[in-house]
């Protein structure tokens, strides 16, 4: 439960809705409790009553009658009303759940966070989070819900006799204790090993997928189709089992509701003829018992899929009590102009295993540097510490002479544009995928950078949107090409000036004709600005001032490319 | 792209569902059997009620009959859990089937098409929607006959006892499907728009988390943060709105239900009374049995309510199955004879064109509509021949139509026209005896789920040995030296514990693994670094002189050791021959290479 707690804890923000939405649910069961006693009672007491003229006549039939009709109008508008409240409250929920979890992603250190962007982990924290919406509906209700009429019944019985409430108490108590942990129990192997099965052939599927080329010039195909095949039946294995569990649950409230009924039934027909009470009264008890039985229907199921709710919690209070990177809220007051220098700096992923290591390097306000480098060398560490996605575990990075960690966030990312590695296109318009990087941009300037950046070609080549702005990118929309990409990034780029321009790879996916167009033109944008560009090409280095090697995490100046140095 | 209705993809379900209909039949009878034993218990439960309370018959005379109740409710137990396995089953095998044609469908559609989206939304489509079909099978299904058979069943068992109780149940239970039917087609489509809704709202939350690097260095992650509230806000009144709608019909059910309970009560009361005399005398057992079985007579319908969920969502997903499923499929050439192995290949091309659609035709006229395919050819009326051994390299801008060349050849493509591979047209050929003899390299290695020796038998049943004299010959025993537990190290996806480079190497490997007679390298070094670039190279450089070498590249350095160029500009081939003779006296050939000459010399003043 301890997983489960800070989730919880978020429902108070709603409690209102919430509580409405037991309180319903209790009374929605109440009053179809009240409506087979009622009606038990109601024709047994008449037919005894019915068998004396006398008695037949002075028969009160209209406060049960009415009952019986009200508890049957009450049972269906409360359902209405219940089902109603509690899915608008899993509605708001999953609503602040999301924020929630959304905000408490953002601070978080991109190095814990680098985990989990590959896209099939961060699938599975969203189809986590779905299944944290589901707490309130299926568990937390159900059992609050029937705890209550649990206790309320017993009550209500207890009026009558003191020893059937106590054995009725005695039953669904157990009931209410056991079943969740039996099918807690029962549940939690098959749920683990069902959540891997499920991923496993996920990503055999995936890999059939991706090297389906391989595949059929290897003749590889059938052997990887029966492996596939091999991890469905034993995802269908585990399902089955699961399956099975959630069959004997249902069996086990066909017995268990009807061997109570029969136990009241046995109970109550001794007293009964010890007068205790009358014989609508036991028939009133054994319809009860059976009605009550309802509000325990939904336990079983609720618990059986509680570990895998439990592990998913667990997987986001990981991810959300990762480190963060804590930002200084005041702003610094330092004016940027553009230097940069990194003072015997060493950092990594892993702690014995240094990626850089005792780096300097001073880049003057205005200067352009190229970093080459084979992959993996360092170089785009180099620039997550620019970002603060990852901090240096000693030595120090400094901008304008000022430790980099002493600049607030908004403060940092206004004096330095970065082009990251990867594009990420946004679900939106083109003109939200560039006001991303200037939310105040107008559709002159935009229109200009898109023709600048060469975006213009991509509605002509298409379906020929009347407004370019206006056409939709990303997933439901047009997909962009590596090289699309790398213009989208770099419009973004021009939108947002800055006295430090980073850029990563910037012509990766583009041919190196385009590739030089585009630097000369993103460069003219930030001719004042200090430029760092990490390349593995050598296209456009002529551009730059200065051309550093990196190698096993330190810095070599390879030449200086300026113009002058050209033969 | 046809669409696909509901209707249709409800109809196609029906049809999926024969390898499961002896499960489903088991189902079926266990529920009805479970029915039927219900209203055994309902009948025995109102006997000895009735005796107790008005017979005054002693309690321990009651036991035979508490042993009957008790052995009918462990029966109904089992047969509940029985309908419940069943039912399973029968899911299972329908998920196991309809997995089955998505693949074998994706297998034919073949690696091109595969590769227009990515694999993610493909094998969503073979997991996930798959699975969504199972409750429907499982659970949908079943119960919809059921909810016309038990009350019947319970119809026929009421009438005697009491017709005004029959025509109680009689009426009341076609209003319901009724009723149903009226606010169900507005809850059907609630429904619908529902799931389309939530979706939509979770791909907007994975978009947003994927691009939060993005949102932070532009500082827009507050803004995103209330698009996203605002979003699930206006996706919790829009659904709202529409689920109120779609409440109704449950509500309805629940309506019927509670009343006709209160109804049969009130009208049982009174006739015992004697205030109603008009449906004959009725004994308290009939009450009590009638009254017991009231709320299960409408329990079946209300059951298929809550499975109402299961049948929309494999409705929506079938839609998306059945729009891979009908896809068009390409001609594949259905030549059966076997290449001629021990022949030296000699590759022999005349007048072949590919046209970017994939023409859909009969056999007997492929594309004899020459205005749809002409709309855009990605390869156009290419003539070559290229001698065994040989090799060559095909240079062009990008989008020239080289990797098309390249995947035409290895029969991914279709085309007009002529290839003939030593001797024999590959139109005839079958094609997997024709790949057992070629090996393909492209720009970015594949590395799947597994081993390092998985990663280079890919599957093909060879020796461990053999695996490391192909890691030896693509210069890859350094990636061995590093990995823990050698051929048998579990390699992880890019970022994990190899670089692209070594990626690169591991997949030139698989390629070299078995000797081939064509080797088909689309720019292989395209996205590695000097130094993994160097390593390539010099694997390549090992290859067996009888093995030809097709090379997709853009290096000049490369191309001096080709014997023989292929220039391809917008599909055509506009130069052909050895580098030395092109150089000479092609145009083309020359322009070609001063502009990537151009590009180099910044290259060397860099290394310089």
């Amino acid at each position: 439960m301890r997983d489960l707690w800070p989730f919880l804890k978020l429902y108070r923000q709603r409690p209102g809705m919430l509580w409405l939405g037991i309180v319903l649910t209790i009374l929605t069961l109440l009053a179809s409790l009240g409506l087979l006693t009622l009606s038990g009672w109601f024709i047994t007491a008449s037919a005894i009553a019915g068998l004396n003229a006398a008695t037949a006549h002075s028969f009160n039939f209209f406060t049960p009658g009415a009952g019986v009709r009200g508890f049957s109008i009450a049972r269906t508008a409360a359902r209405y009303a219940e089902r109603l409240v509690s899915h608008d409250a899993t509605f708001r929920l999953l609503s602040s759940l999301r924020s929630w979890f959304f905000a408490r992603l953002i601070p978080i250190s991109r190095q814990q966070l680098g985990q989990y962007r590959q896209g099939e982990l961060l699938d599975r924290l969203v189809a986590d989070i779905d299944a944290l919406d589901q707490l309130y509906l299926r568990l937390l209700s159900p059992l609050l819900a029937a705890i209550t009429v649990t206790g309320l019944f017993c009550l209500f019985l207890a009026f009558f006799s003191v020893k059937i409430a106590l054995v009725v108490l005695a039953i669904m108590t157990l009931w209410i204790v056991s079943m969740p942990v039996l099918f807690y129990i029962l549940g939690r192997k098959t749920g683990e090993s069902m959540g891997k099965r499920q991923a496993e052939l996920r990503q055999q599927m995936l890999d059939y997928l991706q090297g389906m080329a391989e595949q059929q010039i290897y003749a590889s195909d059938i052997r990887t189709r029966t492996a596939i095949a091999h991890s469905e039946q034993q995802l269908i294995r585990d399902q089955g089992r699961m399956a099975a569990l959630e069959g004997l649950g249902s069996a086990l409230f066909v017995f268990g509701s009807g061997a109570s009924a029969l136990l009241v039934l046995y109970i109550g027909s001794g007293q009964l003829h010890s007068g205790l009470f009358s014989g609508p009264v036991l028939v009133m008890m054994v319809f009860a018992v059976l009605a009550s039985f309802e509000a325990l229907m939904p336990l079983p199921i609720a618990f059986q899929f509680l570990s895998h709710t439990r592990h998913a919690a667990s997987r986001l209070r990981q991810v959300v009590n990762s480190t963060v990177v804590v930002f200084p809220e005041a702003p610094s007051g330092h004016p940027v102009t553009g230097a940069i220098s990194f003072a015997s700096v060493g950092c990594g992923y892993e702690e014995d295993l240094p990626i850089i290591n005792q780096l300097s390097l001073n880049i003057d306000a205005g200067r352009r540097i190229a970093l080459l480098g084979k992959t993996g060398c360092g170089k785009s560490t180099l620039i997550r510490l620019l970002s603060r996605t990852l901090e240096p575990s000693c030595g120090s990075v400094k901008l304008d002479g000022h430790d980099i960690q002493r600049f607030a966030e908004q403060e940092l990312f206004q004096a330095i544009t970065f082009v990251p590695q990867k594009t990420h296109v946004f679900s939106a318009t083109l003109r939200e995928n560039l006001q991303l990087a200037a939310p105040d941009a107008d559709d002159e300037l935009l229109q200009r950078v898109i023709r600048q950046c060469g975006l213009d070609s991509l509605a002509v080549a298409r379906d020929g949107a009347a407004n370019l702005l206006e056409t939709w990118l990303g997933q439901g929309g047009i997909a962009l090409s590596g090289g699309e990409q790398r213009r989208l990034a770099i419009a973004r780029a021009m939108l947002k000036p800055a006295p430090v321009l980073v850029l990563d790879e910037p012509g990766e996916g583009l041919d190196q004709h385009s590739e030089k167009v585009l630097m000369k033109t993103l460069l003219e944008a930030f001719k004042d600005s200090t430029v760092i560009m990490i390349t593995h090409k050598t296209v456009v280095l002529a551009l730059m001032d200065d051309v550093y090697r990196m190698e096993n995490g330190s810095l070599t100046k390879v030449a200086d490319s300026s113009p002058a140095a050209t033969p | 792209m046809s669409q696909i209705t509901q209707k249709q993809a409800y109809r196609w379900l029906l049809v999926q569902i024969k390898p499961a209909r002896f499960w489903l039949l088991a189902s079926l009878i266990l529920g009805v059997l479970s029915g039927v034993l219900l209203i055994i218990q309902a009948s025995v439960m109102a006997r000895m009620i009735h005796r107790l309370v008005m017979e005054d018959t002693l309690p321990d005379e009651l036991s035979g009959a508490i042993f009957q109740v008790l052995a009918l409710v462990i029966a109904r137990g089992l047969c509940t859990w029985g309908r419940e396995f069943t039912g399973f089953r029968a899911g299972a095998c329908v998920r196991v089937s309809v997995r089955a044609m998505l693949l074998d469908k994706l297998n034919i559609l073949g690696p091109l098409l595969i590769a227009e989206r990515p694999a993610g939304s493909w094998s969503a489509i073979a997991v996930e929607q798959v699975e969504e079909l199972q409750a429907f099978v499982a659970k949908y299904l079943p119960q919809m006959a059921l909810a016309g058979m038990i009350p019947a069943i319970m119809l026929a068992v009421a009438f005697p006892e009491s017709w005004v109780v029959g025509v109680i149940f009689l009426v009341t239970a076609p209003l319901i499907p009724v009723f149903m039917i009226l606010v169900g087609l507005k809850a059907a489509e609630a429904n619908r728009r529902n799931f389309q809704a939530l979706s939509r709202l979770g791909g907007f939350f994975l978009d947003r988390i994927q691009g939060l690097e993005t949102l932070r260095l532009f500082q827009r992650t507050s803004f995103a943060r209330k698009q996203l509230v605002n979003a699930s806000e206006d996706f919790r009144v829009k659904t709202m709105q529409v689920l109120r709608l779609a409440f109704l019909s449950s509500t309805v059910l629940e309506f019927f239900a509670s009343v006709s309970i209160a109804v049969v009560a009130v009208f049982l009361g009174m006739t015992f009374l004697g205030h109603i005399t008009f449906g004959g005398t009725v004994s308290l057992y009939t009450g009590l049995f009638l009254l017991l079985l009231a709320p299960d007579y409408y329990q079946p319908l209300r059951e298929l309510g809550t499975h109402y969920h299961a049948k929309a969502k494999a409705v929506a997903a079938t839609e998306e199955i059945l729009e891979l499923l009908q896809r068009p499929e390409p001609q594949e050439h259905r030549g059966q004879l076997s290449y001629p192995v021990g022949q030296p290949l000699r590759i022999a091309v005349n007048d072949l064109c590919v046209s970017a659609r994939i023409v859909v035709g009969t056999p007997e006229s492929p594309a004899e509509d020459h205005s749809a395919s002409k709309q855009h050819l990605l390869l156009d009326k290419l003539s070559f021949t290229i001698e065994p051994g040989s090799r060559v390299g095909i240079i062009g801008r990008s989008g020239a139509g080289k990797s098309t060349l390249i995947n035409t050849l290895m029969g991914f493509w279709q085309y007009q026209g002529d290839i003939v591979l030593a001797g024999q047209a590959l139109s005839d050929t079958n094609l997997s005896s024709w790949r057992q003899q070629i090996a393909w390299l492209g720009q970015q290695p594949l590395i799947i789920h597994g081993t390092l020796y998985d990663n280079i038998a890919f599957g093909r049943p060879v020796p461990r040995v053999q695996c490391l004299d192909a890691l030896e010959r693509a210069q890859g025993m350094d990636i061995l030296a590093r990995l823990p537990a050698g051929l048998d190290s579990v390699l992880k996806e890019q970022g994990g514990n190899l670089s692209v480079g070594q990626a690169q190497r591991v997949a030139l490997a698989r390629a070299l693994l078995t000797p081939v007679s064509l080797l088909m390298l689309d720019e292989p070094t395209a996205s590695l670094d000097t130094v993994s670039e160097g390593l390539v190279n010099a694997a390549l450089d090992t290859i067996p002189s009888d093995c030809t070498v097709l090379t997709i590249t853009h290096r000049l350095n490369q191309l001096d050791n080709m014997d023989q160029i292929l220039l391809l500009d917008k599909g055509r081939l506009v130069a052909n021959g050895s580098p030395s003779v092109l150089a000479r006296h092609s145009a083309p050939y020359q322009q070609f290479i001063n502009k990537l000459g151009e590009q180099e010399t910044t290259v060397r003043v860099a290394s310089a």
